[in-house]
């Protein structure tokens, strides 16, 4: 007997990675459903709503914190209960979090997969480089990648690298002022300057307008040049696809032979529906797509199902240097120094990464100068002389799945929805500890070299907002959830689209990779379905 | 009879998207709230005009920065008075001289200080808690926040770029200057 499904394929949530899933299978032919958590609003609204908003260093204030589809920033969305507060800032709207991600899409190094092999610890990937190489092409062009053909990406000063079977599909924006003034100084000394690749139009691309500068990346771009999921959302609709809004997934319904046969999902106005698919991909984020999976009770054979949570946990520093710098011009990062990107150290030590912010940095100015007591006529003197000066320096380190790093459904909270909010267990661990001390020299180095005077050099440990191995790929199902198709080991219709299958951090933003992972699971299931 | 602060600060007068919006100044109520106020108003707008040492301000935003100031606390005007009262009597005729003055010494008139100029400032009133959907900050004014002014000739207030891709390859002209 023929069975009648309401889809090939459901997908649940519209971030970067659902959507470009989405986008391939309806291409492809295939009728989509996708379910996204939150609802569709325009882009000018949301740049009206930073203009209005009181915080806006809270990148998440702009967008929607409904009761039935919380924000990460609301105060019951996470519980933390390990010595670090994790929280990132996660959003829920059509085109999910990347509405005010930085756009760094880098690639991994071949070596970032192999870091059990070459050097003790963490996870290997259950795939090689050349593998996904193909994949990472098709995803800079998806999302419009800008990057430069010729630098080493490994830090090391040498030849193109990683290798690239295509350039990259627009050439690099030029580099500000400050990123030049920075590396005249800091280079002679050793430190490795990289342009950072990112998905922002430096020409027309898909629909997108040049980058002009606005500088307000983080929150939200307010042209569109910045790449955002709410882009490949509308790609999969106009590809056919089906996008429902107002429809939080709560369950993954098991059937006969380990398949999922139905996903469940509520809205705010109270319904409460059943879709069957043939096939399913849960696309929700690295930490909504774990607690889906918990609640639902499925893919959790290996009891890794929420564990191994890694950020590439920061730490920054803030200093004015002897000259100006301007920052402030273009967008609002663009680079930095890779020297301690991948080597020998890795065996006992995380691999570290330092950015330059490049925001408008007035209002962290003016406030400090009001705090010292500085007035009238010399406080805006001053302003102009430190806003010409200020140099923000932001650290990202390696991590490595630790069992104990956890996301669990909250058995105390649950949202408008009655769906339970989450616990979070986040511990940094020495690996990373290990490395600070060459952070914190680098961060002296700095501060000389530049004549700086330091603002503040001792942030702590800080969030970083990438987030992975919450559900991670692995080539055994015992200590696995996925395996290199981005498949759970234990339903074979259930396909996961997200950086939480990631199994070795790196240093380097995981969206880009998520992508080329989730096009690429499109294209295995539709050869199946 | 309705007391002119209490009409100034009623939940009308300053919830709601009222106050947010750009014409409500220019609305019937604004300028009974304003007439009614004045004397509040008119303080605040000389005191300002002397911790910003400036020639201007922007009137309305006066009225925000009391409106907001006097929603977080509503002795606000009592204290921006009594402020006011000890500049004069210490006879500061400048604000350069006031963070070493006996004024600034006084907890509660730094903290007047402080509100206030952080308002002008930097646009908001409250302290902003980061990652997390709830503070108490309030927004006085985006453009019009003084922060931005010194250096509007190099860099944009964010959302209002006024380049093209790659103007940022060059330093602001004034750069050997600054
Ligand atoms: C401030 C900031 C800056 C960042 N900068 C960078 C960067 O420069 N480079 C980089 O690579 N990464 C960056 N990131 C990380 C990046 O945003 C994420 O990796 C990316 O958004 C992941 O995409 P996603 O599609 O997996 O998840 P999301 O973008 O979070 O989308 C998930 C979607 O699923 C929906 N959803 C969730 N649960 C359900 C449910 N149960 N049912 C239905 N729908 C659901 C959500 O509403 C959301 O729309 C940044 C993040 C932040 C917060
Ligand atoms: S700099 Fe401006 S125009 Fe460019 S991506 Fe960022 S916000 Fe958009």
């Amino acid at each position: 007997m023929n069975q009648v499904f309401d889809a090939d394929v459901i997908v649940v949530g519209s971030g970067a990675l659902g959507s470009n899933a989405a986008f391939e299978l309806a291409k492809h032919g295939k009728s989509v459903i996708i379910l996204e958590a939150g609802e569709h609003i325009p882009r000018w609204k949301i740049v009206e709503n930073f203009r209005n908003s009181s915080n806006k260093s809270n990148y998440n204030s702009p967008y929607p914190n409904e009761p039935w589809a919380r924000n990460s920033y609301d105060e019951q969305y996470i519980e933390n209960t390990g010595s670090f507060e994790f929280r990132p800032g996660m959003l829920k709207l059509v085109g999910g979090t990347t509405w005010h991600w930085a756009a760094a899409c880098w690639r991994y190094l071949p070596n970032d997969m192999k870091l059990k092999t070459l050097y003790g610890v963490g996870r290997d990937w259950p795939m090689e480089y050349s593998e996904l190489e193909p994949y990472y092409a098709r995803a800079e062009v998806a999302l419009g990648v800008c990057g430069s053909d010729t630098q080493d990406q490994s830090g090391h000063d040498g030849e193109a690298f990683p290798p690239r079977s295509t350039p990259y599909p627009m050439p690099p924006e030029g580099d500000t002022y400050l990123f030049q003034r920075l590396r005249a100084r800091l280079a002679p000394a050793g430190y490795v300057f990289l342009h950072e690749p990112n998905g922002r139009a430096t020409t027309p691309y898909d629909g997108r307008p040049a980058c002009s500068g606005n500088n307000n990346c983080m929150p939200v771009c307010p042209i569109g040049a910045m790449y955002s999921g709410d882009v490949h959302a509308k790609h999969a609709q106009q590809a056919g696809a089906k996008l429902l809004t107002d429809a939080t997934a709560y369950k993954l319904e098991k059937g006969e032979g380990g398949k999922i046969v139905a996903v469940h999902y509520r809205s705010s106005k109270g319904d409460d529906v059943r879709l069957t698919a043939k096939y399913f991909v849960v696309a929700a984020n690295g930490l909504e797509t774990p607690k889906l999976l918990l609640i639902s009770d499925v893919a959790n054979s290996s009891d890794q199902v929420g564990r191994n949570l890694m950020d590439h946990t920061g730490q920054g520093l803030q200093f004015l240097a002897d000259e100006p710098v301007w920052p402030g011009r273009g967008a609002v990062q663009q680079g930095g120094i890779f020297n301690r990107r991948d080597g020998e150290f890795r065996k006992e030590r995380a691999s570290v990464k330092h950015a330059f912010a490049n925001n408008v940095p007035n209002m962290a100015v003016a406030q400090r100068l009001i705090e010292q007591g500085v007035f009238g006529k010399e406080l805006d003197e001053r302003i102009r002389h430190d806003a010409a000066r200020w140099v923000d320096v932001s650290t990202v380190y390696e991590t490595l799945p630790l069992a104990t790093n956890t996301i669990r459904p909250s058995t105390t909270r649950t949202d408008a929805l009655g769906i339970p909010m989450m616990v979070v267990n986040y511990e940094v661990d020495d690996y990373v500890k290990a490395a600070k001390p060459g952070v914190d020299a680098d961060y002296a180095d700095f501060v000389k070299i530049m004549g700086g005077t330091v603002v503040e050099d001792n942030t702590g440990w800080q969030n970083r907002d990438h987030l992975m191995g919450t559900v991670i790929m692995g080539s055994d199902a015992k200590d696995s959830v996925v395996n290199h198709e981005c498949r759970t080991f234990d339903h074979p219709n259930l396909f996961l689209a997200t950086t939480g299958v990631i199994p070795a951090s790196g240093t380097i933003n995981p969206t880009l990779t998520g992508v080329a992972l989730s096009i690429r699971l499109a294209d295995i299931i539709a050869r199946e379905v | 009879m309705i007391s002119r602060r209490k009409l100034l600060f009623s939940g009308a007068a300053i919830t709601g998207a009222g106050l947010l919006s750009s014409t409500w100044v220019g609305s019937a109520l604004a300028q009974q709230v304003h007439n009614a106020a004045s004397n509040d108003v008119e303080q605040l707008h000389q005191l300002s005009l002397f911790l910003t040492e400036r020639e201007a301000l922007d009137p309305s935003l006066t009225l925000r920065v009391l409106a907001r100031c006097t929603e977080a606390d509503p002795l606000f005007p009592d204290k921006m008075k009594a402020l006011w009262g000890s500049i004069a009597q210490q006879g500061l005729s400048r604000v350069g001289q006031l963070s070493a003055s006996p004024v600034y010494q006084t907890p509660a008139h730094k903290d007047t200080v402080q509100k206030i100029v952080r308002a002008w400032y930097l646009g908001y009133t409250g302290t902003p808690v980061s990652m997390r959907a709830v503070d108490d900050t309030k927004l006085v004014t985006f453009t019009g926040a003084l922060a931005y002014t010194p250096t509007l000739d190099a860099t944009v207030i964010p959302t209002y770029s006024r380049g093209h891709t790659n103007y940022w390859v060059n330093p602001p002209s004034t750069v050997a200057n600054d």
